[in-house]
């Protein structure tokens, strides 16, 4: 459970006793100079995983974020909807 | 750090594309590749046989993105040039992509003679139903009735079905799928790879700047929806189901299906 950091994070996720399957199984990584805000992401996620992100790249679009990539099943929908070659999911080892 | 599964076949230097935010031609380009990918993984295709021939347009770019061999070239010429690459070295495995004032409209008469031919092509067809790039004037594919910059009054004119067209003209392999199913671009995309002769997929594609602001979606994740919902699929649909009508919808699905010798088998090339 090294991929959990953070004093927060740690008092609210026990490790010992939050079932395996709320660790995330697959990261969902954005390419944030690629994106063009179009939201079909956010939107085709089954699971809700992304979230409209706050940030915005060089152009001055706010690209998504994974907010709950526990929740991801790696169903991939995200990548093959965006239209922009900007987001990917790859399974964690 | 790992990148974008498809950056291998991309010009990654090129990226963000020129296409608008939601746009279904990155989403069909990225399908095709995929398709293009597992053959090669399969050893059924070399990357350096492949060659992408597009016209003009907004779909024409993809051209340039594109990391194997491709040519830009003149207004609804894609067609014969690709049959000129084709028929010059028989090995390549020529691709056609365009939008459908391209392929449709300025380049229909090419469509014709080199479906008649069976000529050994895979077409794409890219349909947003307008020709967007010049600011939505009325296309050969807009389905009658629909609001574009130049028929205010609504289209009075009849679609032209280009599945059927190109069916008649003998063509080996004619399908239609959506960007909003992306896995059907795919598989249809990987078997047309597979065949010889002339194979053509239309891919139904919303436009969400030209096309879906002017007939009333803010949003391009709107235009999806309702692309997705009068986009219905079907196994085995007939010729006849095949009409594009904003009303009632369109099937997706593999139209014809046949396995007669292309026009380089009949010519003794292969």
């Amino acid at each position: 459970m090294g991929s959990r950091l953070g004093v927060v994070q740690a008092l609210i996720e026990d490790p010992e006793t939050d079932p395996p399957e709320r660790r995330p199984r697959f990261r969902i990584v954005v390419i944030p100079e690629r994106c063009k805000e179009c939201g079909l992401c956010i939107h085709v996620c089954p699971k809700n995983v992304l979230e409209k992100g706050t940030e915005a790249n060089a152009r001055g679009y706010r690209y998504p974020v994974p907010a709950r990539p526990e929740d991801c099943v790696g169903c991939r929908l995200c990548e093959f909807n965006c239209p922009d070659f900007a987001i990917y999911v790859v399974p964690v080892r | 750090m790992s990148a974008h599964p498809l950056d291998k076949y991309l010009v990654t230097k090129r990226l963000p594309h020129i296409w608008c935010p939601g746009c279904g031609i990155g989403v069909a380009l990225a399908a095709i590749l995929r398709a293009i990918d597992r053959r090669v993984r399969e050893g059924a295709l070399k990357p350096e046989n492949l060659v992408m021939v597009t016209g003009i347009g907004c779909t024409a770019r993809a051209a340039i993105y594109v990391s194997f061999d491709s040519a830009h070239t003149i207004h609804g010429r894609a067609i014969p040039f690709a049959s000129g690459a084709k028929l010059a070295n028989p090995k390549l495995e020529v691709m056609v992509l365009g939008g459908d004032g391209d392929i449709a409209g300025i380049g229909g008469n090419h469509l014709l003679h080199a479906a008649r031919r069976n000529m050994d092509l895979t077409v794409f067809m890219i349909t947003n139903m307008v020709y967007a790039m010049t600011g939505g004037q009325v296309a050969p594919t807009t389905p009658t009735g629909m609001y574009t910059t130049t028929t205010p009054k609504g289209n009075p004119e009849t679609p032209v079905n280009v599945i059927k067209l190109v069916a008649y003209q003998g063509a080996n392999y004619v399908a239609r799928a959506s960007t909003t199913h992306p896995a059907l671009i795919e598989r249809y995309t990987y078997r047309a790879l597979g065949m010889e002769g002339f194979r053509f997929i239309e891919i139904i594609s919303p436009c969400p700047e030209i096309f879906g602001r002017h007939i009333g979606f803010r949003d391009p994740v709107e235009l999806y929806e309702e692309i997705k919902k009068k986009s219905k699929y079907k196994p085995k649909p007939s010729l006849e189901e095949s009409d594009l009508d904003w009303e009632r919808g369109w099937v997706l699905g593999e139209f014809i299906e046949r396995n007669e010798p292309g026009y380089l088998k009949r010519i003794g090339r292969v």
